[in-house]
């Protein structure tokens, strides 16, 4: 039996953000096809306390050397401290030693530098890589809005991506660019599984009277997203400064960690305008979730930056409802992106008169709800995700 | 629409205590125009916060609150209004001579200390009266309060030109614009918490950016005092993408209401009888510029101490206004040439505008002027600012000067000191070319707007 040990920086326990779920998906995938995998996370105590099992390691982060936030470039400090610190080290070596797997499998490049070190030692066990972005070019992103003293940090980020791309056996994209690029950084092989959905179970009925009676609009707007930091910075960017397009009774409701960032953000002399336009109701249970997305009747996509693609676009276009969303969000559903329930607005003007257009009384969607086609089928991880385990059933027997 | 009924929103009027203010006598102003000659049409009504509705106003009722009676309306609108024993306490209270027998005796240090003591002895007593008329005040209860819903049809007007920030009724407002189809006319008076946020006290801002939000979205027209204001609507509708209504320049009126008010007695008035003073009217708050007189005060004194004339400044002590009364009043060499008058009624500004040399107005930003205009009214000249609504006010009368070019000021004002056939030839000009907009003028401008834009030929 082929054994897989997977390892990223933040734990799966109950999977919100997008990379949490990925890594799920890909993990339930492998054992589905009887490849014995395990994840174990090395996270950041500091900002999870929580601990998804029972190998999980939680490490404190140390400053980086530039001083910028941890909050920013923890999962960078996380590869290196593992390497640094010998009772980490050993404590993870362990785990991998007691698992003896046939390959590890890193989701995201950050604990590359464990991998290089591990396989001096131990270089039979070949590497897989699980990309979710170019991560160089989104942290530089993020980071040039908040830092000056960056640059070093994205080199550092880019030899890493590069080095993990040379060295494994086998790099998983979610997007076809990004399929070209990572070839183009050394990976020999790759693959492409796009980001999906999994359609949850209808919420119960008490559940929908309970949200539709607290959200109190018959013709409302959602946006989810996790407290990754360019959630908030897409949001803000196309609907700020001031949610003045919105009127008086008329509120956008906020979903996930994106809406207590949202919340929280410094709205200046807007704040009481842009407070009273929004309900933020944070991070809710999946069942919640559900029930809002049911009730609402226009989904955001406010992506203006980050590289990989979304997989709440698979849950917008999935839902049945109008989609208002950047060219941005559409990277690695293109395919979708002409659909009549879908609005691409890429300027601040264009996405707000986007909502108000939607939100006028006369508006009437003009499309199908019916999502049961064999071209969605595509935006289900149960179709996205296949490919995985097959190539590395075979990448086994090749060897 | 021959039968649509103008709703005329009173509220600010009825809630405001004090002297009555520019929006105050704005409001009252139009009230009665409108109750004049379209009597049949209009209809007053008062917003509850409480209840978060409105509620019809009898013409006796009107009367009473247009002639600053208090009335009692019904148990939750009078709750913060003082009673007639309140009332009257307070006009003993702020009786002239009583003042300054209360000045007289008790050092100024301790002013503040006993005016508290005393507003908290009339809010006891207010409580005891409160309590044992609560039965009476309940019989006063209108039996017949409409709900909004029911009062308003489609295309009838709401016209609210008051403190709609701090009546909060912009939310009901849109739901009848939005529910019943009324039309609407609001008034936006100027910008600067928006623009000047720094002249604003802490959190104001907030609360009026979401404010002038609301406003854009809730109206049909909006009646903005100013062409510089009208400017900064539109600048403002534009940063937060809200809906433009359409936009119409009704310029307010300023002449002051002195006569019911018979003494002149303000406080200081003998250092200045029979002498020569400059006037500045304003509240004393930052964004009046009161700082800039101060500097320009100090090198008139240092230029010529002896012939250093005086500066009345008057006006109601706004926010953060502290510090800068402090150092008039600390400063040995200055304070007795600059003079500070926070209680002057109509009556007293009346007697300072006819006597002073000239009047100045630095402020940073105005949404119109009144001060300005009241001098031109009274033939006095002005140096005034060169900003926002300023120039319009001015109507080419005045000297206008960068408010932060402390030189310019000195020397102009230097040169009216010394020139006094200037200042005579200055004066002749307003006094030939000046056409003042009078309180009553630009109540009969609104109901020419109202009766052309609503179609009503006749009452």
């Amino acid at each position: 039996m082929v054994k897989i040990l997977m390892l990223g920086t933040y734990n799966i326990k109950n999977p919100l953000h997008g990379g949490q779920i990925r890594v799920s998906e890909i993990l339930k995938k492998y054992i589905e096809h009887n490849i014995n995998a395990k994840y174990v996370a090395i996270y950041n105590k500091g900002s999870n306390p929580l601990k998804s099992s029972q190998n999980d390691i939680g490490i404190h982060l140390l400053a980086h050397k530039s001083n910028v936030s941890l909050g920013l470039i923890g999962d960078l400090v996380t590869g290196q401290q593992i390497v640094s610190d010998d009772n980490l080290f050993n404590k993870l070596t362990k785990i991998v030693l007691d698992e003896d797997p046939d390959f590890i499998q890193l989701e995201q490049p950050w604990l590359f530098p464990y991998y290089q070190k591990l396989s001096i030692k131990y270089p039979k066990i070949r590497l897989i890589y699980s990309s979710q972005n170019i991560e160089y070019k989104l942290k530089e992103s993020i980071l040039k809005e908040r830092c000056t003293n960056y640059s070093s940090i994205i080199k550092e980020i880019k030899d890493i991506e590069r080095d993990v791309c040379k060295k494994a056996s086998l790099v998983i994209a979610v997007t076809e660019q990004e399929a070209v690029q990572l070839k183009k950084m050394g990976a020999s092989k790759v693959i492409i599984s796009s980001n999906a959905y999994s359609i949850p179970p209808s919420p119960s009925k008490k559940k929908i009277a309970y949200w539709k009676e607290k959200i109190n609009q018959d013709n409302f707007i959602v946006f989810v997203g996790s407290g990754h930091p360019p959630n908030t910075k897409g949001f803000m960017d196309l609907l700020g400064p001031a949610f003045g397009f919105l009127a008086p009774d008329q509120k956008i409701i906020l979903c996930g960690e994106a809406g207590n960032s949202i919340y929280n953000y410094d709205h200046g002399i807007f704040k009481s305008l842009n407070i009273g336009r929004i309900d933020n109701f944070g991070i809710v249970k999946n069942e919640d979730l559900t029930a809002i997305l049911s009730l609402s009747t226009i989904i955001l996509l406010p992506i203006v930056e980050a590289g990989g693609s979304n997989l709440k676009t698979a849950e917008a276009i999935l839902s049945g409802k109008t989609i208002i969303a950047t060219s941005i969000a559409f990277r690695g559903y293109g395919e979708f992106k002409n659909e009549p329930f879908v609005i691409i607005a890429d300027t601040p003007d264009d996405f707000k008169n986007a909502i108000k257009k939607c939100l006028k009384k006369d508006f009437s969607p003009n499309f199908s709800t019916d999502r049961s086609g064999e071209k969605y089928k595509k935006l289900l991880w149960n179709y996205s995700l296949k490919n995985i385990p097959t190539t590395v059933l075979k990448l086994t027997k090749k060897q | 629409m021959e039968n649509r009924k103008i709703f005329f929103d009173i509220s600010t009027s009825y809630y405001w205590k004090g002297e009555d203010v520019g929006i105050v006598r704005t409001e009252k102003a139009i009230a009665k125009t409108l109750l004049n000659n379209m009597p049949e049409r209009i209809v007053f009504c008062l917003f509850s916060k409480e209840r978060n509705n409105f509620t019809a106003l009898s013409r006796n009722e009107v009367s009473q609150i247009l002639t600053n009676k208090v009335v009692c309306i019904d148990e939750t609108i009078t709750k913060y209004t003082p009673l007639p024993l309140k009332a009257s306490l307070l006009n003993i209270i702020s009786h002239p001579i009583l003042k300054n027998i209360f000045k007289k005796i008790i050092p100024s240090s301790y002013h503040s200390t006993c005016v508290m003591f005393y507003n908290s002895f009339l809010n006891f007593i207010y409580a005891i009266k409160c309590i044992r008329s609560q039965n009476r005040t309940n019989k006063q209860v209108r039996k017949n309060i409409k709900l909004a819903r029911e009062m308003f049809s489609p295309n009838d007007v709401y016209i609210s030109l008051g403190l709609d920030w701090d009546k909060g009724n912009l939310t009901e407002v849109y739901n009848l614009v939005k529910d019943v189809g009324i039309k609407t006319v609001l008034f936006c008076y100027d910008l600067i918490p928006y623009k000047f946020p720094q002249f604003t006290p802490p959190n104001y801002s907030f609360k009026m950016a979401r404010y002038f939000t609301d406003m854009l979205w809730c109206s049909n027209y909006i009646i903005c005092i100013s062409e510089s204001s009208k400017n900064d609507l539109l600048e403002y509708a534009k940063t937060v993408s809200a809906p433009l209504p359409s936009l119409k320049i009704i310029n307010i009126g300023c002449d002051l209401l002195t006569k019911n008010i018979k003494k002149v007695g303000f406080t200081g008035r003998s250092l200045i009888k029979n002498k020569d003073f400059i006037l500045t009217v304003s509240t004393i708050e930052p964004r009046k510029n009161h700082a800039t007189l101060y500097n320009v005060w100090q090198k008139l004194y240092k230029y010529d101490s002896k012939n250093c004339p005086i500066l009345v400044i008057t006006g109601r002590n706004g926010w953060l206004c502290n510090e800068l009364q402090h150092m008039i009043r600390e400063d040995t060499k200055l304070n007795k040439h600059i003079i500070i008058v926070n209680d002057a009624n109509d009556s007293d500004l009346e007697w300072l505008y006819k006597n002073c040399l000239f009047t100045v107005f630095p402020s940073f930003y105005e949404g119109w002027g009144i001060p300005v205009a009241e001098s031109l009214y009274y033939g006095k000249y002005c140096i005034t600012s060169n900003t926002s609504s300023l120039p319009e006010v001015s109507q080419n009368l005045t000297k206008m000067l960068d408010p932060l070019d402390i030189y310019s000021w000195y020397e102009s004002i230097k040169d009216l000191l010394e020139n006094r056939s200037k200042l005579k030839s200055l004066e002749d000009n307003i006094k030939k070319n000046y056409k003042p907009i009078t309180l009553n003028i630009m109540a009969l401008n609104f109901l020419d707007f109202i009766k052309t834009e609503f179609n009503i030929r006749k009452n």
